[in-house]
């Protein structure tokens, strides 16, 4: 077979048997007795501790991604939630200076409508006051008048007029110049 | 084939002899190259080669002056301690060798393996412990290969929950390899890959695994007639037909493993050889007018290769797991 051959070709070429697939049964049982050690105590100081802290490794990487991501979700959503809030905000504050001038509109309706009024009551005040003095100075003017009257009559006629008769001739003037007035 | 045959024809005793008796003898005359100068050793021949690519009870390291000292062309060797006298307490037959019960380089490599693996990996777990990331660029390519066979290996191959059963598995064996693979690459030291006791028993591991995947899944039945593929067969015909394609599966099966053996090893070994050639180019052309040409180039190739088999290296590793995790996946699977 091939192990023959081969040792066959090298023994013809050299005279000296060379076997490339010497097998030696002490090499191969120390082999197999040192691999079995080598896989026991590596596997256990070694493989074992090793795999088991890639895994973890591994779930710890797994494990932040996915946090990570519920947390860029909650960013996203709070950013969402704050948006909408400044929106409204806003708009509050549109409505709110709307009011405000609404307000303000209203206010200076009233206050000119309000000065207006009383300007027109003042007005009419002073036209009542106005009348009241006319008419207190017409009968002032009418006293005065009767009484020079009079005494230019009493001089006119020498005589002397009692009390009784100043007042009715008083009273006979005023209720005539009421009625021309 | 990596022999000459030139100088081979010419000097089968001379290197039956060094063979037997590498560095000890001194030049009798026997061989004398074309170059006109004189060796006691012919480096290029397929046994010094296979010297260097293959187990042996010692580590070769430089010593001396190769100029001074041409007795010691080869630096020493460094025998590995042993705790019993050589003897052999099995016959050999074919390629299996006698047990000799003897330490050999590749078990010590292998043990320098396990232990620089065991401090790399038991840093690296305490460094991630609770998932904390690891820091620094040694943590970091570490990391990496780890995640590569469990990310790009064992998942694809054999599916997410069922893979990181078998991801411990393939990552002893990825690593094993590639530290076996690497070893090879540090001089004076040898890659236990190219042997192919070590390759033979990850091969062995591998089906042992596969076959229990599947008989614990399917049981012993089913897992032999999950080997069948499904096919549409007129009536009668599965009955000749299907025996014969167990059969053909069944040693496909066995088949496919003991490829994957072979391929591990005929990688790493090929290019031990191939950086072994470049050195004994030097050693050959040393002392000769030829040595001002071939050293820089030899030098040169050798660089060339070394970083080759820096990339064969981590590429036999991930090949050897990738397979292994594919056979365990086929075999977790109806087909």
């Amino acid at each position: 077979m091939l192990l023959g051959n081969m040792s066959l070709l090298f023994a013809e070429a050299t005279g000296k048997e060379v076997d490339a697939l010497e097998w030696s049964p002490d090499l191969a049982i120390f082999t197999l007795i040192l691999f079995i050690i080598f896989a026991a105590v590596l596997g256990m100081f070694a493989w074992k501790p090793i795999t088991a802290a890639l895994d973890e490794r591994e779930k710890s990487i797994t494990d932040k991604i996915e946090q990570a991501e519920a947390n860029a979700a909650k960013m996203e959503s709070l950013k969402n939630d704050y948006e909408a809030k400044l929106a409204t905000a806003a708009e509050e504050a549109t409505q709110m200076v709307l009011e405000a001038k609404h307000d303000a509109e209203a206010a200076k309706e009233r206050i000119l409508a309000e000065a207006g009024e009383e300007a027109q009551r003042q007005r009419e005040r002073a036209i009542a006051d106005i009348q009241s003095a006319k008419d207190a100075a017409v009968r002032e003017l009418a006293q005065k008048s009767v009484d020079s009257a009079v005494v230019l009559a009493g001089n006119l006629v020498r005589k002397e007029i009692n009390s009784d008769i100043h007042k009715q001739l008083i009273q006979e003037s005023l209720d005539k110049f009421s009625n021309v007035n | 084939m990596l022999v000459n045959n030139k100088d081979e024809k010419k000097d089968v005793a001379a290197k039956a002899e060094h063979a037997d008796d590498a560095h000890s003898h001194s030049g009798d005359g026997a061989h004398s190259d074309d170059a006109g100068h004189s060796h006691d050793v012919d480096h290029l021949s397929t046994p010094h080669l296979f010297e260097h690519v293959q187990d042996s009870n010692s580590f070769h390291v430089p010593t001396g002056n190769i100029y001074l000292d041409k007795d010691n062309l080869h630096g020493n060797h460094v025998e590995v301690p042993q705790f019993t006298t050589k003897q052999e307490y099995t016959p050999a037959y074919g390629s299996i060798k006698p047990m000799t019960l003897q330490i050999t380089k590749f078990m010590v490599i292998e043990v320098i393996v396990f232990l620089v693996a065991l401090v790399l990996f038991g840093w690296l777990a305490k460094k991630i412990k609770g998932g904390a990331t690891a820091k620094g660029r040694i943590a970091n390519l570490l990391e990496v290969l780890v995640l590569f066979i469990r990310d790009q290996v064992a998942r694809p191959s054999i599916g997410k929950a069922e893979g990181d059963k078998f991801v411990p598995f393939l990552l002893s064996l990825f690593f094993f390899i590639l530290g076996c693979n690497l070893m090879g690459l540090i001089p004076f030291m040898g890659s236990p890959t190219g042997a192919w006791a070590v390759t033979s028993v990850m091969a062995i591991l591998t089906f042992g695994v596969v076959c229990g995947v599947g008989i614990r899944k399917f049981g012993v039945v089913g897992f032999a007639l999950a080997q069948v593929p499904q096919m549409d067969l007129p009536f009668g015909m599965g009955y000749a037909l299907k025996p014969l394609m167990l059969g053909i599966e069944l040693f496909g099966l066995c088949l496919k493993h003991f490829v994957l053996s072979v391929r591990l090893l005929a990688n790493m070994m090929a290019g031990h050889i191939i950086l072994a050639v470049f050195l004994a180019f030097i050693a050959e052309s040393s002392g000769t007018m030829m040595q001002w040409i071939v050293i820089p180039a030899a030098s040169g190739g050798y660089v060339a290769i070394m970083f080759l088999e820096l990339f064969v290296a981590f590429l036999q590793a991930y090949i050897f797991t990738f397979l292994a995790a594919l056979f365990i996946g086929s075999a977790s699977h109806q087909h």
